[in-house]
């Protein structure tokens, strides 16, 4: 027979040891290796005999997985650019070696700012040039007449009646179509 | 480090290319926006990149320091927000009608706002400690409290997850009755 004072204190034991479990999960998490070094044997040993205790390092568990989840971001590669371009540029600290990347990209800036600046030079340019061209070749009086000769083929074909160009077969008997 | 502060950008890209993940997983853990997060990170790398010069080695290693610029400018951010206006913290992350078969997108989301619905100083403690394995002392020293009331804080965060999370983390109970 079992002693009623052994049952009581082994239950009082128990429910102190669940208790320090549940403690000792909810700081260090589900994984033993963490847990203190004092404490993880007779936690583990706990675990073993006890349900109670199996259901609490479960759950621990199952948290841990969902913490899991969490977002952290992974830095894209454009954002480490932007940062090394800024410290380049901070001049905090005379940037002495500078990055290829960054050397690139200024390149590349400095190209595309200087395109930006010539094209509209260069678009001046070729334009005066061409208005010089037609003027010395009268290439522009022959473009006017050309542009006279379709205006009057216009004329022409508005005054033209689509019967002129109906088969002439029965006389052009324009009855005969209705 | 000695490299960065005679100016060598080169080597300041490689430290952006090793840390910036890690920076940013704090920020944005800390923040739950990726915008604000990229912003802090480029403030703190670049903040190390302006003291390079000044750096005393012996004092601190580069990750604690970046960890700790990077967890001072996340608060004056959320300081920001607070003054701002009012978060609107949702009682429960998990909608009842999607309490079943949550999907990966829907973990991520349902953990990211029980994180962001805990006090400061708690997700501060369990993004430390939890997710960026940093240790108990460590972690008190970052936060400037003693390991125990970084311990309590620790418990009373993980017990507010396990208490919001609760549809999520029962589907990954293992099932007892086999």
């Amino acid at each position: 027979m079992i002693d009623r004072q052994e049952i009581m204190a082994k239950g009082t034991n128990n429910a102190k040891g669940l208790k320090r479990l549940d403690t000792v999960l909810a700081v260090y998490g589900s994984n033993p290796a963490e847990w203190p070094d004092g404490e993880r044997a007779g936690l583990e040993d706990m675990i073993g005999a006890d349900p109670s205790a199996a259901r609490l390092l479960d759950e621990a568990v199952a948290l841990d997985r969902v913490m899991e989840h969490a977002p952290a971001g992974k830095a894209s590669e454009a954002l480490k650019r932007r940062i090394v371009a800024a410290a380049v540029d901070d001049g905090g600290i005379d940037a002495r070696v500078i990055p290829i990347s960054v050397a690139r990209s200024r390149r590349g800036r400095g190209l595309a700012r200087d395109r930006t600046a010539v094209w509209p030079a260069a678009a001046l340019a070729a334009s005066f040039a061409f208005g010089l061209y037609l003027g010395l070749s009268g290439l522009g009086v022959n473009t006017v007449d050309q542009a006279l000769e379709f205006a009057s083929l216009d004329v022409i074909s508005q005054e033209t009646d689509d019967l002129d160009l109906l088969p002439t077969g029965n006389g052009g008997d324009q009855d005969s179509l209705l | 480090m000695s490299r960065i502060a005679a100016g060598d950008a080169r080597a300041f890209e490689e430290l952006v290319e090793t840390r910036t993940d890690r920076v940013l997983a704090v920020a944005r853990r800390m923040l739950g926006n990726d915008a604000e997060a990229e912003d802090v990170a480029q403030e703190a790398l670049l903040r190390l990149w302006r003291q390079a010069e000044k750096w005393d080695g012996g004092r601190a290693q580069i990750s604690t320091w970046l960890y700790r610029v990077a967890v001072n400018l996340c608060i004056d951010r959320l300081r920001g927000r607070r003054e701002d206006s009012t978060p609107d913290v949702p009682d429960s992350p998990i909608p009842a009608g999607q309490q079943h078969t949550l999907e990966e997108d829907d973990l991520r989301k349902f953990m990211d706002d029980a994180l962001q619905s805990l006090p400061e100083r708690q997700r501060l403690a369990l993004v430390l400690f939890h997710f960026e394995d940093l240790s108990m002392a460590a972690v008190a020293e970052m936060m400037e409290i003693s390991v125990d009331a970084v311990e309590s804080l620790l418990a009373r965060g993980r017990r507010t997850l396990k208490q919001q999370l609760q549809p999520a983390w029962q589907e990954f109970l293992p099932d007892r009755n086999d």
